[in-house]
């Protein structure tokens, strides 16, 4: 698994690369200081599967990098690592298309943990935003396919992506998405993502 | 006068403010009287017209009015020249005046009075009388301007009217003297009404004064808070984030540990965590001196300071350093004697030169002392030059800003935690230097550090006494025994520049043999840990024992041991570890002088300079 880590802090980026390697099987793991050399290495590896990235670049701003890697290349799930975590700056990444956000303030214990969720394609986002939303709700029954196409919205995928990616025509898709929206009570898939996070809904074994 | 204020206590003072001010209502006044003497020569000639000959009532009219016009004009322009007017001077001048004005008018009593009939007398001596007594209004509170002007109008009138009436001779020569008394008098109660008007003018204008001083003093104060405040919220943002960091990164290699990372790994990661806890630590050190320098807790001592080798003892601390990566440092030191805080610019060098051998990766350090002359004042001026990477024009002034750092947008803390120019500022506001600096992207970057040179003031004898001990030091023979290489070789640097002769033992064997072979010298510094069994205290007792009471000098990074309790016993002199080359080189110098006066130890070594 290729993953990306963009961060300007040199000996924190070295740190999630250890971790990764060490937590992950077979992690490949390239780094980046900017956005500018994220965008460099995107390119050069097709094959890319996760982003790990921070907000606070030197001069940059990670939501810019979010928004660059959505555009070019948007296969690859986005995880925002940041020392900031204010629920506004948290949800507007998840806006722009990320799939989760670890804050870099997390227990070491939470830290690897939510790596891990991350390399198993699972959302991890910070209890104060989940919690945000009510839980009353009973867990929903979601399809193998809907779980498929919840899972690539989550990823940030556009719909012609999920269409290409499930082999479905996209007004297929279209209804799936509806269905899925309906079925955890949300508006869009900010809120789709974060619902995800929060009833730990994973993507159906049989597509790993 | 309980009222008066500070600056009017002088009476001459007070007096010349009362004349300048009564200078200047009696101008204002004047300027309206050649209008009222036309109304009154109008009024006059009224009452009269019918008994004089106009052409002679017309001359008198013109001539008295031509008076009041000259007068005017002269008050005209002293107004116009304000403040460069001698008030001794125009006084002189008005009462003159007044007395030729009055003098015009009282001329017409002589000439007209023996014309009219007696009604018309009467009204007419009452006007003359009415003259003055509005005079005293003009004149202000000038008792000689209205003397002189009652007395020139009155007299030549009462002594008129004597003449036409013999009988009437003596009461109305007592009668107009006591008029012209009175006036007179009421121009005194106007002086001093004067006096208490300047005086309470003097008190507003100092109320006002010191109520505009304590506003601006308020204000300022304001600003500073404000300024200061900002600026710790700056700090405090970039402290923070720079808190932070290494702890999110540790956090992170926290993690990796407790993921039971491969061996390879783990070497990596407690390189890392090494170099992350070292940054913290630069970073909160750099925190805590900054904050001592802002708070106002470092107090600048102010001593006698060679600053040639002051600079050179901190360039041989950087030699070391800079050779590693293949930098040579170049002195070119013109000696400079001042009064200054020795530890504040030792500081101040030593931060400059660290940024110069930590962005330089080739060529050399250029360090210079130079003496200006700027506005009449000498200056004495450090230079640290390097031939590094330089300052872009746009940062040359945010590098003094606190977490500024150039070319570090990793802020990797390895390369510094960017204080060190923040605190080269504060240390040069503290002590009244100047620091400025010059640079050009590739080339390098020079940094000047201006100090303003006082002499040193201390008793011209001790100076003497202190030039001759330090000169004293010269071919000197002092043995340097520690068990650290590194030590070894920058004292002997730092001690041949002072002229001394230095030869260095590296252990207790080592010391000995040099004793055995060269004999006692004139001064031994030592180690107190010297890493073996026996310690610094020891060795120099056990040498004492066979070569003679030399001088020592314990060298300590310790403040409580056994070892530190028996040097104290044999009451070896004690240097505590850092220590500054000032604080060495007078210890030495004290240490080698009280050699002298007991005679050495040995009387083929007895070097004591003839006074």
């Amino acid at each position: 698994m290729k993953i990306l880590v963009i961060d300007d802090h040199a000996l924190f980026r070295a740190g999630l690369r250890m971790l990764l390697s060490t937590i992950g099987h077979d992690v490949t793991c390239l780094e980046a200081s900017n956005i500018a050399d994220a965008e460099t290495l995107i390119a050069l590896h097709p094959d890319l599967h996760i982003c790990l990235l921070d907000l606070a670049l030197k001069g940059e701003h990670g939501l810019d990098a979010i928004h660059a890697i959505k555009a070019s290349a948007p296969q690859v799930a986005v995880v925002v690592v940041s020392g900031v975590e204010e629920s506004s700056m948290i949800r507007r990444c998840i806006d722009a298309g990320a799939m989760s956000f670890i804050p870099k303030s997390v227990a070491p214990e939470v830290l690897t943990l939510a790596l891990q969720h991350v390399l198993n394609g699972v959302v991890y986002l910070p209890e104060q935003i989940v919690n945000a939303m009510s839980t009353i709700q009973p867990r929903p029954l979601l399809s193998p396919r809907q779980l498929q196409v919840l899972q690539c919205l989550s990823r940030g995928l556009p719909t012609k992506m999920i269409s290409r990616e499930l082999e479905l025509s996209e007004h297929t898709v279209k209804e799936y998405i509806a269905l899925v929206f309906q079925s955890l009570g949300v508006r869009n898939r900010t809120e789709a993502v974060i619902k995800a996070s929060q009833l730990r809904l994973q993507e159906p074994a049989a597509r790993r | 006068m309980s009222l008066l204020p500070a600056d009017l206590e002088s009476p001459a003072v007070a007096k010349r403010e009362i004349l300048v001010e009564l200078v200047r209502l009696h101008a204002h006044a004047l300027l309206r009287m050649p209008w009222v003497q036309t109304v009154l020569v109008l009024g006059i000639g009224l009452v009269i017209r019918s008994h004089v000959r106009p052409d002679i009532f017309l001359g008198w009219g013109a001539l008295t009015i031509g008076m009041e016009v000259f007068r005017a004009r002269y008050a005209a322009r002293l107004l116009r020249l304000g403040p460069e007017v001698d008030p001794n001077h125009a006084h002189t001048v008005f009462v003159t005046l007044a007395g030729i004005s009055g003098a015009f008018i009282g001329t017409g009593s002589v000439i007209f009075l023996p014309l009219l009939p007696a009604q018309s007398q009467a009204l007419f001596g009452a006007i003359l009388m009415a003259i003055p007594a509005a005079g005293v209004a003009v004149a202000q509170s000038s008792r000689y301007m209205v003397g002189a002007y009652a007395v020139a109008i009155l007299l030549p009138g009462s002594l008129t009217w004597g003449f036409l009436h013999a009988s009437q001779f003596l009461g109305v020569t007592v009668l107009t003297t006591l008029l012209c008394t009175v006036l007179i008098l009421v121009a005194a109660d106007g002086d001093k009404l004067l006096l208490r008007s300047i005086l309470i003018r003097h008190d507003r204008d100092r109320l006002v004064r010191d109520l505009e001083q304590r506003n601006a003093d308020v204000r300022a104060a304001m600003e500073l808070a404000e300024q200061s405040a900002q600026a710790r919220a700056r700090v405090l943002a970039a402290a923070s984030h720079d808190l932070r960091q290494p702890l999110h990164a540790l956090s992170v290699y926290s993690a990796v540990l407790a993921a039971r990372p491969s061996p390879d790994t783990l070497s990596e990661v407690s390189h890392n965590i090494d170099q992350i806890v070292r940054a913290l630590g630069n970073l909160l050190n750099g925190l805590l001196d900054l904050s001592r320098l802002s708070a106002g807790y470092y107090v600048p001592e102010r001593h006698a300071v060679s600053l040639d080798t002051l600079v050179s003892g901190v360039c041989a601390e950087y030699r070391s350093p800079a050779a590693q990566k293949g930098l040579v440092i170049t002195e070119e030191l013109t000696p400079v004697r001042l009064m200054g805080d020795p530890v504040a610019i030792g500081r101040i060098i030593r931060n400059l030169m660290d940024n110069a051998v930590k962005y330089t990766d080739a060529g050399a350090i250029r360090v210079g002392i130079q003496v200006q002359l700027r506005g009449g004042d000498t200056w004495a001026a450090i230079s640290v030059c390097d031939t590094g990477r330089g300052i872009p024009a746009a940062e040359q002034r945010r590098v003094f800003e606190e977490f500024y750092q150039l070319d570090n947008p990793g802020r990797d803390r390895s390369k510094g935690v960017g204080l060190g120019l923040a605190i080269v500022q504060r240390l040069c506001e503290l002590i009244g230097a100047d620091v400025t600096l010059e640079s050009k992207v590739g080339d390098g970057t020079c940094f000047r550090l201006a100090l303003p040179v006082v002499a040193p003031v201390a008793a011209p004898h001790k100076e003497a006494a202190v030039a001759a001990a330090e000169s004293s030091l010269i071919s000197k023979r002092v043995y340097v025994v520690d068990d650290e290489r590194d030590i070894l070789t920058s004292m002997r640097t730092l001690l041949t520049l002072w002229g001394i002769d230095v030869a260095t033992a590296g252990t207790p064997d080592e010391a000995t043999r040099l004793f055995d072979t060269q004999g006692p010298p004139n001064l031994m510094i030592v180690d107190l840990r010297l890493g073996a069994q026996e310690h610094g205290a020891d060795l120099a007792w056990r040498l004492q024992q066979v070569y003679g009471t030399f001088p020592i000098l314990i060298i300590t990074g310790e403040t409580s041991s056994d070892a530190l309790l028996q040097a104290n016993e044999k009451n070896y002199t004690l240097l505590q570890k850092p220590i500054a080359p000032e604080v060495l080189r007078s210890a030495i110098v004290a240490a080698v002088a009280q050699e002298c006066p007991g005679g050495g130890p040995d009387p083929k070594l007895d070097e004591c300079a003839p006074a």
